[in-house]
């Protein structure tokens, strides 16, 4: 419910959101090309006009030189005049020649364009002349007329025919002054002058034409400049205008954005109370489903219980074969439901979000060997040889959930073992590459591939044959699954038909930063403590082997004691007696050790007493029975089982100015897993042979009684009492360093504590072979 | 988008706009008037005129009537030639570069004097010659007014006279006028239509002669065949023509074709 409605809600926030997006992208774009677009255009005409402007300075340079050229002629035509001889007539005609055929060029070049010179004389040292240029464009646009050229083109063929009149008119009249005619010479003289006389209008008419060059040229240049500059306003213009459109654009925009943003958090917050309410309802349907499931657990298994209780007694009574066979059945049956309502609880509170892993340091050789144990058995029983290989390199203590861990690697074994006919089951654990990689392999039955389709999905097994010949409740292999998903790891699988299967999981499982409990010195200055304790002892536990150990070492270290079996008379024994320290065990009937310290540290607060020490003494070993002991204002931690020398370092630590507090953990059990109990560690500890005995002698005695009292739990489905028994038995154990036992008894313990109770009753009658052995070993001795 | 995609967008976008641009003024067609330069004034004004009506620039080249001649015979464009007598007609029509023609006015010679005529210049041609008058006259060589003056001074024999005795010749009317303006002459022989230009009517005055003596000169508006647009060239002509053109030619001092203008 909950993931639909974020999936519903979020494409449509997405959607909502886009367009906003899409809108200001547009909008910053459109005036970008707008801006570019218009400076682009403007640019271009800038540079038109530019080009233009320099054209028509380089069309009124050729005006110039066109005036130059005519007034040069014009200069050079009266120079001719007043020539006196052929040879001064030809250089001036050469002149003249040479300024007409540059000014024909000129004028072409007005025409058809090209580049006109100027080639002007200097007087600056080193340098003579310089030379000015101007290339003009013609302007080539269809029925243009060039006037100019028009207009001076047949005057400048006149040149000539004047230059020829005038050049006939200076040899007639040296003619006649070489034949001394007076009288032809003055009448050509006359002739002359009126000759002269026309040539003023003449090269004013050509000036005029080459003027109205400088007067077009320079209106069109002036015209030119003006547009130019009306353009660049203009470009400003625009560019303000732009801009204040941008700004426009982009305010509305945001506006129009920040309306939208609003709009969309709006909606954004709605979705979210949406989904808050959705995920509220799903969290109160699940915690109904899974009460619901819980309950009718509870109610399923109080019968299922009878039935199969009254169907072991039934079994004992003398039936008749096919009776027996029916009592038979009727309690494998009532053992498969049972398994089944107790996977279909670990299902429905995973699916529910309900389970909860712990990420605790714990001992996973042990773990690993009470699985071993386990299934060592089931083994034994189908004739299956079952090995393990765990790698050397793995660490001894790691953080993670022992329980899971212990569930997934049993479920995945004991199916091994029960899907293998003959042959081999094998469990290897190595490291790779930080993390821990597991594989359980099998030579049974095997998969093909369609059944293995059908795996870790919830009741599919391979197929309905082998539910019917193999029975299970096709919960093992999901739940497994889910568990390991939900401790970071991955699981796979392979398998052939006949040949076998193999599963591997990985887990990242890193390594416990775990003191050694070995670092603690040894007891030789025991008889110190009698001066650091001062006073009286009082030792509080339910167990009775556990008081006599705890009494036995007090004495050794010569400290007076009284004992007090739970926290109730505890607190009264406080109230009457003056105590120095308090041991005291966290599980036990009638109050427990973290409710009797709180209440006795209330008590103090409340009557301004003094501070009563407390040590807890307990075999829960975890690091956050240590926080909660310390938390309950508890001032020192032993885990059994309790070395002697651990209980004087910790005396000493707590009454003395000894060295700072070391973490003290369980013994770590015996390396020699063949042995049923470390005869020698459990000496060690103790230190006393005798005491030893005498408590072994109690175990025996009481052994039967705690076993009795967890059938007594499992069968009632009570968690807490079959955790309290195990926890119990867990102590035991260590006291008497049988690490086998203590690691099923803990196991056992956590089960029941997690309400887990699906693989409990496996764990019970492992609990039970190790502590019979226990105390068939012990009662040997 | 990318910049150069968007800048090619940008560049296609503004090439068309300066190509539909530079089609609509190239659509217009140009043509040439060869104008004798004292009818420039109404010319100009039926020219605009003209262009108002149709599609159409003209270019007006300006100066003396012969030497307008040859320009229109070197360059072998232009459309109509506007000479300032008819004369020019006779001497040239034998080259083939004349069409049709019509007759805009009239012009007429006159002696031309400053406002209010100081130096008492008798309406006789002859007074050019006076010695207490400095007087110009035009160049027979560039265009019309020089051209009619010698032809009238030709007939009264004294134009070898005139020409020693000018103080220099100007190469058209305006030339003239311009002159007289400026105090470098007291008396020229002009066409009389020039003295009655809105710019010159408060300077100057004429001197009518006798029409015997000066006749009215008719206007030729002649078609060139180098002419590319026949039929508008025609128009032109007509319009010029017209009332409307003769109404133009009265306002700038012209006698209209039939002989009636400012008198």
């Amino acid at each position: 419910m909950l993931p639909a409605a974020m999936k519903a809600s979020s494409p449509a926030l997405r959607s909502r959101l886009n367009p906003s997006i899409k809108w200001l992208i547009g909008i910053g774009a459109a005036c970008l090309v707008g801006v570019l677009g218009l400076k682009l255009v403007f640019d271009n005409l800038q540079d038109e006009l530019n080009a233009r402007s320099v054209n028509e300075r380089a069309r009124l340079f050729i005006g110039e030189e066109i005036v130059r050229g005519i007034t040069g002629i014009e200069k050079d035509i009266y120079l001719l005049a007043a020539t006196t001889n052929p040879a001064a007539v030809r250089r001036v005609n050469r002149s003249i020649d040479i300024q007409l055929q540059k000014l024909r060029h000129d004028l072409t070049v007005l025409k058809e364009g090209g580049t006109v010179r100027r080639e002007v004389l200097l007087n600056i040292e080193g340098r003579d002349e310089m030379v000015r240029e101007a290339t003009y464009v013609a302007d080539t646009e269809a029925g243009r007329h060039v006037m100019e050229v028009i207009e001076i083109e047949p005057l400048l063929d006149e040149i000539d025919e004047k230059t020829v009149g005038l050049v006939a008119l200076l040899m007639k009249g040296w003619e006649f002054q070489e034949n001394r005619d007076s009288a032809g010479f003055l009448a050509l003289h006359d002739e002359i002058d009126v000759f002269l006389k026309h040539l003023p209008p003449y090269f004013a008419r050509i000036n005029e034409n080459a003027s109205r060059l400088f007067f077009d040229s320079s209106a069109r240049l002036s015209e030119l400049e003006t547009r130019l500059k009306l353009q660049r306003e203009r470009l400003k213009l625009v560019e303000l205008g732009v801009m204040a459109m941008v700004i426009l654009l982009a305010g509305l925009g945001g506006i129009g954005f920040v309306q939208r943003i609003d709009l969309a958090n709006r909606q954004l917050r709605d979705a979210i109370e949406e989904m808050r309410d959705a995920k509220e309802e799903a969290e109160r349907a699940s915690r109904a489903k899974s009460e619901f499931v819980s309950r009718m657990s509870h109610e399923l298994r109080t019968p299922l219980n009878a039935i199969i209780g009254f169907a072991d007694l039934l079994s004992a009574e003398p039936l008749s074969a096919s009776h027996q066979n029916f009592v038979k059945l009727i309690n494998d049956s009532g053992n498969h439901l049972m398994e089944l309502i107790n996977a279909v609880l670990d299902h429905a509170k995973i699916e529910a979000g309900g389970l909860t892993l712990e990420k605790i340091p714990f001992d996973f050789q042990a773990a690993i060997d009470a699985v071993k144990a386990i299934v060592n058995e089931r083994a034994s029983v189908k004739g299956l040889e079952f090995t393990a290989q765990i790698s050397p390199q793995l660490p001894r203590y790691v953080v993670g959930d022992p329980t899971r861990l212990r569930q997934v690697l049993i479920n995945l074994l004991v199916n091994a073992v029960k899907f293998t006919e003959r042959g081999s089951v094998e469990l290897r654990i190595a490291p790779d590459e930080g993390q821990i990689h597991f594989s359980v392999r099998d030579t049974g039955i095997g998969m093909d591939e369609k059944a293995l389709g059908r795996l870790f999905k919830p009741f599919s097994q391979a197929d309905d044959s082998v539910t019917r010949k193999y029975g299970g409740t096709g919960l093992g292999l999901m739940i497994s699954k889910e568990l390991i998903e939900a401790m970071g790891g991955r699981i796979d699988v392979e398998s052939a038909p006949g040949v076998g299967t193999v599963f591997w999981f990985w887990l990242p499982l890193q390594a416990a930063d775990v003191l050694d409990p070995g670092s603690i010195e040894s007891g030789r200055e025991s008889g110190k403590l009698t001066s650091l304790v001062p006073g009286r002892v009082l030792i509080v536990d339910d167990n009775r082997v556990n008081l006599q150990l705890a009494s036995a070492m007090l004495e050794r270290l010569g400290l007076a004691h009284e004992l007090a079996d739970n926290g109730v008379t505890a607190l009264a024994r406080i109230a009457e007696t003056d105590f120095a320290l308090v041991l005291m065990d966290m599980e036990m009937p009638e109050m427990d050790g973290i409710t009797a310290t709180q209440q006795l540290r209330a008590r103090e607060a409340a009557q301004g007493l003094g501070h009563l020490p407390v040590i807890a003494m307990t075999a829960n070993a975890l690091q956050e029975d240590r926080e909660r002991c310390f938390a309950a204002g508890m001032d020192g931690y032993l885990a059994k089982p309790v070395s002697l020398a651990a209980l004087q370092a910790e005396l000493r630590r707590l009454f003395g100015n000894a060295r700072p507090a070391v973490a003290v953990h369980a013994a770590p059990p015996s390396e020699k897993a063949g042995l049923i109990y470390d005869r020698a560690a459990a000496l060690a500890m103790m230190g006393d042979e005798e005491l030893l005995d005498e408590v072994a002698g109690m175990f025996v005695a009481d052994v039967p009684g705690y076993l009795a009292e967890i059938d007594a739990a499992l069968a009632a489905g009570d968690k807490d009492k079959l955790a309290r028994a195990a926890h119990t038995v867990k102590g035991l154990f260590a006291t008497f360093v049988s690490p086998a036992g203590q690691s099923v008894a803990l196991q056992l313990e956590q089960d029941a504590r997690a309400g887990n109770l699906a693989g409990c009753g496996e764990l019970a009658a492992a609990v039970r072979t190790h502590a019979e052995a226990l105390a068939g070993a012990l009662a040997k001795k | 988008m990318s910049f150069v995609v968007l800048r090619r967008i940008v560049l296609l976008v503004f090439a068309l706009f300066m190509s539909l641009n530079a089609t609509a003024q190239s659509a217009k067609t140009e043509m040439l008037l060869y104008c004798g330069i004292t009818m420039v004034r109404p010319m100009t004004e039926i020219a605009k005129l003209f262009e108002q009506r149709e599609n159409v620039k003209i270019a007006i080249a300006q100066g003396g009537s012969e030497d307008l001649y040859q320009s229109a015979k070197k360059s072998g464009v232009g459309d109509w030639y506007l000479p300032g007598e008819p004369s020019y007609r006779d001497r040239h029509v034998a080259e083939g570069l004349f069409g049709e023609q019509v007759t805009v006015g009239h012009n007429q010679m006159a002696l031309m004097v400053l406002k209010g005529n100081p130096k008492q210049v008798k309406p006789n041609p002859r007074e050019l010659l006076r010695k207490d008058l400095v007087s110009i006259i035009g160049n027979a060589e560039s265009g019309s007014v020089g051209q009619e003056a010698k032809h009238i001074l030709d007939r009264l024999g004294i134009y070898p006279q005139v020409i020693r005795t000018a103080a220099f010749l100007a190469p058209d009317s305006r030339n003239l006028v311009n002159a007289m303006k400026k105090g470098e002459a007291d008396v020229t022989m002009n066409w009389r239509a020039t003295a009655f230009f809105p710019d010159n009517v408060a300077r100057l005055d004429v001197v009518d002669l006798d029409p015997k003596v000066a006749k009215p000169q008719a206007l030729l508006l002649i078609q060139l065949k180098s002419t590319q647009q026949p039929e508008l060239a025609k128009r032109f002509m007509a319009l010029a023509a017209s009332d409307e053109g003769q109404a133009i030619f009265r306002k700038h001092g012209f006698l209209d074709n039939k002989g009636g203008g400012n008198k």
